[in-house]
């Protein structure tokens, strides 16, 4: 076919203008999620300058702000060894290192707290960003700083920071743009001073956001407020708590009320809902069934079940006669971790070393020349909820209070999308006590220490300083949230455990897992627990201290109330069996505590579930699959290594027993996967002890009326069936504990091939080294510390000191970590003591102009 | 044929050399003015368009020796959700479509050039 001249000089025209306007198009903007292709491609500014950026800084680096040159030596896992001749100087330099090496985390955990992810990901990110700022987190942020003396040292520790990261931005040229930037097509905004409290305040948000009083109401509505109550108890029915008690372990008397039917009309999660607006109510649990909230990313919904453990052993009770410590964090994990390894030396000031959260200028958990520390979360009840009366509804600006009119302070908040354009404009409203969520026309208010006042930094940063034991526990009292369960201990010996934080006391001395009556002052918290109330213990003739997150009081012995629903203590009664049995305890013993692969939880089940099947087996009831069940489970040695072939058996039926005990908490006409709550395995533990309860009833199986040991035998063959129908034959491997359980690391943006997926682990759920559910939470730093006459120092964490996936220390450490080895960690005194094997670079910062 | 390969080795130069200091938009421009400079000879949008390639290639090629682009090129197709190799492809075919489509505009817009009756 012939074409026309005309139109073949207009397609010869057309055609390739055509391509080009498209191509210039594509260079030039983004289209949807792909980024501008022209900037982005770009062989040498794009982003392939990724794969060149230097892992280290040069040899010389100006900061500024600088009065003094600071030196940095880095080792050969690239830990920053900072030599300042100041405290400030130190701080800058921090900053400058964390932006240098984990910019784009800075800034993603700054616009998590502040609800400004819609301006890097657009409208998905608008349901998330809402939640953030009506929790009032940036709110109290905000308002923190403005109080903060700006003479003060806390005021000069954050502006130095925030110079040093600065400093970073402003030398920050085209090739040194991190990854995740260019793929959202964003420029890393300027570092503010107040980023450092938003950071606080998002780990306060991590461990101390616990609305019991939602998940009381939800049970409430299913199986009646008195059964409600039993399930969420405010004591642990199995009591191993923190502060030695003369009394623990033990296991208390458990009786659990009948559940009653719900009121006419409700229907589980239904009901509940309608008593405690949504919002704040299911974002304790929401997150965790979306695996990230609305963002899409790892970590910025909040999962709860954050734990950890630490401990510490006095000198008489190891191999050398020195004082012992060790700290495992477990948080979400993720890459780049949320830790980042520095030691900080100022002559005659600091000398510390450990982990330093990016965006803030402390060492959280470490040691210095003369003491070690590390934390657990308490889990402490610093929340409550109280029901307002609002003048109008839909219009709010005065709420009732002791039978007057009140106004309420207002709140604009804008949020913006990628362009800056506008995409959703909300008024938030506070009352006295904290942030106002409406609903439906109801209205609650919310008060929560995490939102009042913000010393932590300071009070961190003076616990570095300390020299013992005393001085340590006196800095920690200026800490109010989240209280963390902190021990500690010197080289002289001494060892403490303080929970120390901000402590409401209730009306009545009353506890908070109700929702309260907000039109009275009388509803308000009181005051606040005296310091000496606080959770503590120092040189215990046990001689050793150990935190995992259960209670922290034996309630036998003081019957304060700190909080309730604790974790089952399976963790703590691992330890202190360890520590209890072992009078010679050497470093490398603590650091195989810390994978130990034993398991209390087993330890309390596995007899239960064999007593089930041998009386079954007795009344000639058993089964073969239940035979076959009991044998295997027979022979398993109740511990969790890598090659072991039996506790997947025992979790499957620990699965099969839940479904099958708590089918009353399955709202009608819902499937066990929707089980509205899932109590402690210390209430399961506890109701072992009450055969005939009306709670081993399956109501799924109508007539008939099951026992205790129906439901263990029962739970036993099903895990027994669905292990065989999962992983083949007991005999052909399958069943192998690391072929089963893995831990899964992601990058914080969820991208895959950035992420460390499917590590099989020595761990298991209620193992000192958990490993739980999608496998994504886990040990974030495990460090064990010898105080002796020089101070050694062992630690990991999974992950790198580098945010650049195709940096060598992005994941280096990944496999110590999965082997449960520590790195020694070196800890000079001058930039000459390290030595030169371990030296990868030194950096000398200067202050002036570049 | 060697002063059509040496040809192609100049501009490719040009573009290399322009994406350097410049920016990458400068493929197009120069892509332009190797339209107009070879209007009316055999293929000056291929030849612009094997010169853009070449040049980015060498360029890439930079950067490999330096840092780990095979591995990056890898995570990004993951991230993308593509084999990876294409993110590497894209980067070459990218500036070939731009320099090609740009010479084949300027010279099908500019007269064709006076030529000497005794050429």
């Amino acid at each position: 076919m012939r074409v026309p001249p005309p139109l073949r000089s207009t397609l010869r025209t057309g055609i390739p203008a055509f391509v080009l306007v498209t191509g210039l198009y594509a260079g030039f903007r983004s289209v949807g999620p792909v980024p501008a292709l022209g900037p982005f491609l770009d062989p040498l500014h794009g982003v392939w300058a990724v794969a060149v950026q230097e892992d280290l800084p040069g040899q010389e680096i100006v900061i500024p702000a600088l009065s003094d040159s600071v030196r940095v030596v880095f080792d050969d896992r690239a830990v920053p060894h900072i030599f300042a001749r100041n405290v400030s100087d130190a701080a800058r330099t921090l900053g400058y290192l964390h932006a240098r090496f984990r910019l784009f985390q800075l800034e993603l955990q700054t616009r998590a707290t502040t609800g400004t992810l819609t301006e890097w990901l657009g409208p998905r990110a608008l349901a998330y960003d809402r939640e953030q700022r009506e929790l009032g987190l940036a709110w109290s942020a905000q308002r923190d700083i403005a109080t903060l003396d700006p003479d003060g040292r806390l005021s000069r520790l954050l502006l130095a920071y925030a110079e040093g990261v600065n400093a970073r931005l402003e030398e920050l040229g085209p090739r040194d743009l991190p990854l995740e930037y260019r793929l959202i097509g964003a420029r890393p905004a300027r570092w503010e001073p107040v980023n450092t409290l938003y950071l606080i305040k998002r780990m306060g948000y991590t461990l101390a956001y616990l609305p019991e009083e939602r998940t009381r109401e939800r049970l409430a509505a299913l199986v009646g407020p008195e059964a409600a109550a039993a399930l969420t108890p405010v004591n642990s029915p199995i009591q191993e708590p923190i502060v030695p008690s003369p009394r623990a372990p033990r296991a208390d008397l458990f009786m659990l009320p009948p559940p009653s039917p719900p009121a006419a009309g409700q229907r589980g999660s239904q009901a509940g809902t309608a008593a405690l607006p949504r919002g704040w109510a299911e974002r304790g649990g929401a997150a965790v069934g979306s695996g990230g909230g609305a963002a899409g990313l790892p970590w910025v919904g909040h999962r709860g079940g954050e734990a950890s453990n630490n401990w510490v052993v006095a000198p008489w009770r190891t191999a050398n006669g020195y004082p012992l410590l060790a700290g495992d964090p477990h948080l979400d994990l993720t890459l780049p971790s949320i830790w980042f390894e520095v030691h900080v030396v100022v002559p005659d000031t600091v000398d510390v070393y450990g982990v330093s959260f990016p965006g803030a200028p402390l060492v959280a958990i470490g040691f210095n020349r003369d003491i070690a520390w590390s934390f657990t979360n308490t889990g402490a009840d610093v929340l409550d909820f109280y029901r307002e009366e609002l003048d109008q509804p839909d219009r709010p600006s005065r709420y009732r209070l002791d039978g007057a009119w009140q106004p309420l302070d207002s709140r604009i908040e804008e949020y913006r999308g990628p362009g800056g354009r506008v995409l959703a404009t909300d008024t938030l409203f506070f009352t006295h006590r904290g942030p106002l969520l409406r609903e439906d026309g109801r209205a609650y208010s919310m008060r929560w220490t995490v939102l009042e006042g913000s010393q932590e930094v300071l009070a961190l940063w003076e616990a570095g300083l300390a020299r013992t034991v005393v001085q340590w526990l006196t800095a920690m009292e200026r800490f109010r949230a989240p209280i963390q369960n902190g021990v500690v201990a010197d080289r002289g010996g001494d060892i403490a455990v303080l929970a120390s934080g901000r402590y409401p006391v209730r009306p009545g001395g009353a506890d908070g897992l109700a929702v309260r009556d907000g039109t009275t002052r009388a509803s308000d918290w009181q005051g606040e627990l005296p310091p000496s109330r606080y959770p503590y213990a120092r040189n215990p003739a046990q001689g050793f201290l150990a935190s995992a997150n259960q209670q922290p009081l034996d309630p036998a012995v003081d019957p304060v109330y700190l909080g309730g629903n604790w974790p089952s203590p399976w963790r703590a009664l691992r330890i202190n069996a360890l520590l209890g049995a072992d009078s010679s305890v050497t470093p490398d013993d603590m650091r195989g505590f810390q994978t130990d692969p034993g398991s209390a939880r087993a330890d309390w089940f596995v007899p239960a579930f064999l007593g089930a099947a041998d009386r079954a087996a007795a009344a000639g009831g058993a089964t073969a699959e239940l035979r076959a069940a009991a044998d295997l489970l027979r022979s398993w040695d109740r511990r969790y290594p890598r090659e072991n072939e039996r506790a997947v058996l025992f979790e499957l039926a620990m699965t099969a027993l839940d479904d099958a005990l708590w089918d009353e908490l399955i709202p009608a006409g819902d499937s066990a996967a929707d089980r509205e709550y899932t109590p402690t395995g210390a209430i399961t533990a506890a109701l072992l002890a009450d055969t005939a309860s009306p709670w081993w009833d399956d109501r799924r199986t109508g007539d008939a009326r099951e026992t205790r040991d129906a439901i263990l035998a029962a739970a036993l063959a099903t895990g027994y069936r669905r292990a065989r129908e999962r992983y083949g034959d007991p005999a052909a491997g399958g069943w192998r504990w690391e072929r089963v359980r893995h831990q899964n690391i992601y990058h914080l943006l969820r991208f895959r091939s950035l992420s460390a997926l499917d590590i099989p682990v020595q761990g298991g759920p209620g193992l000192l080294n958990p490993s739980n559910g999608s496998g994504t939470h886990g040990a974030s730093w495990r460090m064990v510390v010898e105080l002796g006459p020089e101070v050694h120092g062992w630690g990991v964490y999974p992950g790198g000191q580098s945010g650049n996936p195709v940096s060598r220390w992005y994941a280096d450490r990944l496999p110590a970590w999965t082997a449960g080895q520590l790195d020694t960690l070196p800890f000079p005194r001058t930039p000459d003591d390290l030595p030169a094997e371990r030296r990868l670079g030194t950096t000398v910062f200067t202050g002036g102009t570049r | 044929m060697r002063r059509h390969l040496a040809l192609v080795a100049v501009l490719a130069g040009a573009m290399g050399v322009a994406t350097w200091w410049i920016g990458w938009w400068t493929v197009p421009v120069v892509g332009a003015a190797w339209g107009v400079a070879r209007r009316g000879e055999d293929f000056p949008a291929a030849t612009a368009a094997v010169a853009a390639s070449l040049s980015w290639i060498l360029l890439l090629a930079v950067q490999a020796l330096g840092g780990p682009v095979g591995q990056l090129s890898r995570r990004l197709g993951g991230v993308l959700g593509v084999p990876g190799w294409v993110p590497l492809l894209v980067t070459i075919v990218f500036p070939a479509v731009l320099a090609a489509a740009a010479a084949a505009l300027t010279g099908s817009l500019t007269p064709p050039a006076r030529r000497d009756s005794s050429a």
